[in-house]
């Protein structure tokens, strides 16, 4: 197929380099043979295979033609494609801080219609909450997640350390001595998975009843730099540095818990998964997510939504596939091949239900569904790139040694500063 | 030449200026103009003009002059640094010794490598935590490093991840500078009783001073342009240490979606650019020719 | 090619030059080393011999071929296929493109070949970086994003080629074309049958630059064809193993081995020609 394509284009090039519309339509239109098939793309770094056979066969007319990319790719790609009016990919895939976004610039078409009330009453409140811009539906929500406190229990009991019970949430001051019964040398008490995400790192301001973002959207100073914020990010920061309870640099935290190099970590719910299929040589329970002693329980909810490019040349069947990736049936498919955590309801209360889920490791599903309840949702405002970006910057630089309050004034100061051009 | 020839050149050149013409100036041109629009939000790709608030905008923010300083700095030192060290390395490839041809190709394997994979080489080797270099300097009873994670190393350590790749590739560009220059000339200056430093100071290195120039400007134009090593490892940081400003114009686009600013901060860049190219070529025009 | 075999010119003790030489051979080499024997271990086993450091980190006791199983099942071969066949075609272009543009310039006068050579100078100099963000725009609005064309025909415009062959053209002593003129060769003639053997160097060297400028592509293709039937292997590179959790080092440095050997099986080899190039090109001293 390569060098058939080298030919052609050697022969198209012969013609006029740049005459685009003859030699692009021979590579990117769609079949040609079933007239009557609708083609459809979706961009996303999401396990497409898990529901897409699923949905051809019930929709033999459609055709979904997914382009795989990573993670970075998908942002990027929207960024450009759709901001320039690009009518591809038709299936938009969004991550809920950004549905704000694309929400403003007018990217995604509006599916009030189509997901009425009683559907959405299906899904996570949170999540329909994070989908909704301006009043109106723009991106229902297909994955969600949660949070869970693990830990190697193991090492914790030889270290005279009792550990939490599956409904028992400690407080970070809990999970700070703890940690500091158990570091030695190379190995760490504690960490987050995203150690320098605002996803994850949400519930140490918010779980002190702080917002994160002001209500205009747009807003941070005064917010993130708020007394509450400096407090919870100086403990954040003397964990990594004065108390040295937690590992600085890039760290893969999976391996990290794996090699017992870390003993105590916040994961989502994958993470059940996967360290049931590594077979461990210890130990391991989950237990509720962490909060401060008297403070409020935050579980950052992290989920992948779905749009319509507002450009499709193919709403209706782009509608259609929202529809069924929304659905009960595509939950319980990506639920069940272990890749993401259902967002219906319904699903989540089968989880707790479920007698297969009474034995660890799997006991930790229905805790982790429990915690479904506490789903905060990431801060709405257009401007989430940049605030996660700038934020992110501040964190790692308190691991490595900087103040709270000086990094947090100053990232108030640049998001502040980048916020402008939506006001 | 005969009036003949009239057309051929231009039908051997249509290619060429047709297709440097549409990627190379068009882009150019396209991204001065963008730098005079910026995105209104109410329409999906409708753009608003908006003259020089862009600049205006580039120049209030502090940040903007941060990438600036740390180009500014970045640059001081890697060029000289690349072209003095790549300039011993010829040097010392060059020797007659036995076994110069094994070190050679050796040293010259950098080359090879694409940056990306360079960056992944080097970033996992200088992990504070997990890293090659850290473990090594353990073993020897040596203090470790935090290498990018301190906003004082990082930009050091980009200099030399970038110089391991630009050293062997121009030492290669002054390696065939050396190997042609005359043995008469060499033989020359030691009857003449030269020494070998008076004989390099006096002889070699002003023969090689086209390459120099040469040199020194394409590689000042490579890494006033650097921006695979920020976005591969450090996102600009510690604290805005390693913010090169061509990461910095990546990231006002793609991350914060302000492509009028990352044109203008582009345009300006450019300018910027042309001027201290020409600045090189004047003050180290070669001496003889 | 010249050597330059004096005694008596710069030499430095053996002594101290085979110090030089062994301790930026272990600069050089080290991380390379350390990637290559890593990719013949299996993922927990990367990290393992790092710290506490030991020689096992670079050189594997129990070497597996499980990486380079994985990452042909992810996909990998496809990437090469794909670099290769796009590098292939590049290069064949940017020939075709350079020797007559190159020509054109050196053995003919014409108006505006001053302004035509300061704009292919000038385009030189011009970084990508700095186009990269308008070029990819015009990609999108061309509608070939994930398109061949989109990885060939940007990378045609290369006027580093231009410039190699224009500077070779200059030096071919003009009676030489004069002679076949008189027999009546047209100008293409004269190209194939006289110039364009005599310019085997430039071939060569022209060739390497331009199929390492494609396989070491990362960015741009990163960029205009991220698409896993597009992908390119350098992309393949930095995403092959990678999965949210965690990362398959030992994927990610098989899939680096084999991405670093392809460039170092051509441009080692053909060390010579690249220098003599470089020495015909006008550049040296």
């Amino acid at each position: 197929m390569v060098s058939q394509m080298t030919r052609r284009s050697l022969v198209s090039k012969a013609g006029a380099v740049v005459a685009a519309g003859a030699v692009s339509s021979n590579f990117h239109a769609p079949a040609i043979l079933a007239q009557e098939k609708v083609t459809i793309s979706w961009l996303t770094d999401l396990p497409a295979d898990t529901i897409v056979p699923a949905f051809h066969e019930a929709n033999p007319d459609i055709e979904v033609k997914v382009e795989s990319v990573s993670f970075n790719e998908v942002f990027q790609q929207n960024q450009v494609r759709l901001g320039s009016g690009s009518e591809e990919p038709d299936v938009v895939s969004v991550d809920a801080p950004l549905v704000a976004s694309y929400g403003l610039r007018g990217w995604l078409e509006p599916l009030d219609d189509q997901f009425p009330d009683t559907s959405r009453a299906e899904w996570v409140d949170a999540l329909v909450e994070s989908g909704t811009y301006d009043g109106k539906l723009i991106a229902p929500p297909i994955w969600n997640s949660s949070q869970l406190f693990f830990y190697n229990e193991d090492v914790l009991v030889a270290a005279g350390v009792t550990p939490p019970g599956p409904e028992e949430r400690w407080t970070w001051t809990q999970v700070q001595e703890a940690a500091a019964a158990v570091t030695q040398d190379d190995v760490f008490g504690f960490q987050f998975e995203q150690y320098n995400r605002i996803y994850q790192l949400q519930p140490l301001p918010q779980g002190k009843g702080v917002p994160v973002i002001g209500d205009d959207g747009l807003t941070v100073e005064g917010i993130i730099n708020a007394p509450e914020w400096v407090e919870a990010f100086d403990w954040y920061q003397k964990m990594h540095n004065e108390w040295a309870l937690s590992p600085k640099g890039t760290l893969e935290i999976e391996d990290l818990f794996a090699n017992q190099k870390l003993i105590m970590c916040v994961r989502g719910p994958w993470a059940i998964t996967s360290l049931s299929q590594l077979d461990l040589p210890f130990a391991w329970k989950a237990a509720p997510h962490p909060i401060w002693e008297g403070g409020e329980i935050v579980v950052p909810t992290d989920s992948w939504h779905l749009g319509v490019n507002v450009n499709s040349q193919h709403k209706d069947a782009a509608i259609r596939f929202v529809q069924f990736a929304t659905s009960l049936e595509a939950g319980r498919l990506w639920y069940e091949a272990g890749d993401s955590w259902p967002m219906q309801k319904v699903l989540l209360q089968e989880i707790t239900d479920s007698p297969e889920n009474t034995e660890w490791p799997r006991l930790a599903y229905p805790i982790a569904a429990r915690e479904s309840e506490f789903a905060t949702p990431r801060p709405l405002t257009p401007g989430y790139n940049e605030y996660q970006d700038i934020l992110g910057s501040a964190f790692e630089n308190m691991r490595n040694g900087s103040g709270a309050q000086e990094e947090l004034d100053s990232a108030a100061e640049k998001i502040e500063r980048e916020m402008r051009k939506y006001l | 030449m005969s009036r003949r020839e009239g057309l051929t050149p231009y039908l051997f050149l249509l290619p060429a200026m047709l297709l440097i013409l549409v990627w190379r100036y068009i882009p150019i041109i396209a991204g001065l103009r963008e730098s005079f629009y910026s995105n209104a939000f109410s329409f999906t790709g409708a753009k608003e003009f908006v003259g020089w608030d862009n600049y205006r905008y580039l120049f209030d923010d502090p940040t903007y002059w941060e990438s600036v300083r740390v180009t500014l700095k970045f640059n001081a030192i890697v060029n000289v640094l690349q072209v003095a060290l790549s300039l011993g390395l010829a040097l010392l490839i060059n020797q007659k010794v036995r076994g110069i041809g094994f070190f050679r190709t050796l040293l010259l394997l950098p080359i090879a490598i694409s940056i990306n994979v360079a960056a992944l080489a080097w970033g996992l080797a200088l992990d504070p935590t997990y890293g090659l270099v850290n473990g090594i300097l353990e073993r020897l009873h040596l203090p470790t490093q935090p290498f990018l994670l301190s906003a004082d190393q990082a930009l050091w350590v980009l200099i030399g991840i970038v110089s391991w790749i630009g050293v062997p590739y121009w030492a290669l560009f002054f390696l065939a500078g050396l190997q042609n220059i005359p043995q008469e000339i060499h033989e020359a200056a030691r009857i003449d009783g030269a020494n070998p430093w008076q004989g390099f100071f006096h002889i070699t290195f002003p023969l090689l001073s086209r390459t120099t120039t040469f040199v020194l400007v394409a590689t000042t134009v490579a890494n006033f342009t650097m921006f695979a090593p920020p976005y591969l490892l450090t996102n600009g940081g510690p604290s805005g240490a390693t913010n090169l400003i061509m990461f910095d114009a990546w990231k006002r686009g793609f991350t914060y979606g302000d492509l009028g600013a990352s044109a203008a901060s582009i345009t300006v860049f450019l300018g910027v650019l042309i001027i201290v190219v020409a600045a090189e070529f004047l003050v180290f025009r070669p001496q003889h020719d | 090619m010249h050597q330059s075999s004096e005694p008596a010119r710069f030499k430095l003790s053996q002594i101290w030059v085979y110090l030089a030489l062994i301790l930026l051979a272990i600069i050089v080499i080290l991380p390379l080393e350390w990637i290559f024997a890593s990719s013949f271990t299996n993922r927990e086993t990367v990290f393992k011999n790092v710290l506490p450091f030991t020689l096992k980190a670079l050189w594997p006791t129990e070497p597996t071929l499980s990486a380079y199983r994985a990452i042909f099942d992810e996909g990998f071969g496809r990437a090469i296929v794909n670099t290769l066949g796009v590098a292939i075609t590049t290069v064949i272009g940017c020939l075709v493109v350079g020797t007559t543009a190159g020509f054109a310039f050196a053995r003919f006068d014409f108006r505006f070949k001053g302004l035509l050579w300061t704009l292919v100078l000038l385009s030189l100099m011009v970084p990508y970086e700095a186009t990269v963000i308008p070029a990819y725009t015009m990609i999108n609005n061309l509608g070939w994003t994930n398109t061949w064309q989109a990885l060939i025909v940007p990378a045609l415009a290369n006027g580093t080629v231009i410039f190699l062959f224009r500077q070779f053209f200059a030096e071919i002593p003009q009676d030489f074309l004069d002679a076949a003129r008189l027999d009546g060769a047209t100008w293409p003639r004269v190209m194939t049958t006289i110039v364009l053997p005599l310019s085997l160097p430039v071939i060569v060297t022209s060739s390497v630059l331009v199929f390492l400028s494609q396989w070491n592509a990362f960015f741009w293709p990163m960029l205009v064809a991220p698409d896993p039937n597009f992908r390119m292997v350098q992309v393949a590179v930095s995403i092959i193993g990678v999965r949210q959790q965690l990362t398959y080092w030992d994927m990610l440095f098989a899939a680096s081995t084999i991405a670093a050997v392809v460039p170092l099986l051509l441009v080692l080899p053909l060390q010579k020609y690249y220098i003599s190039s470089i020495m015909g090109s006008g550049v040296k001293g």
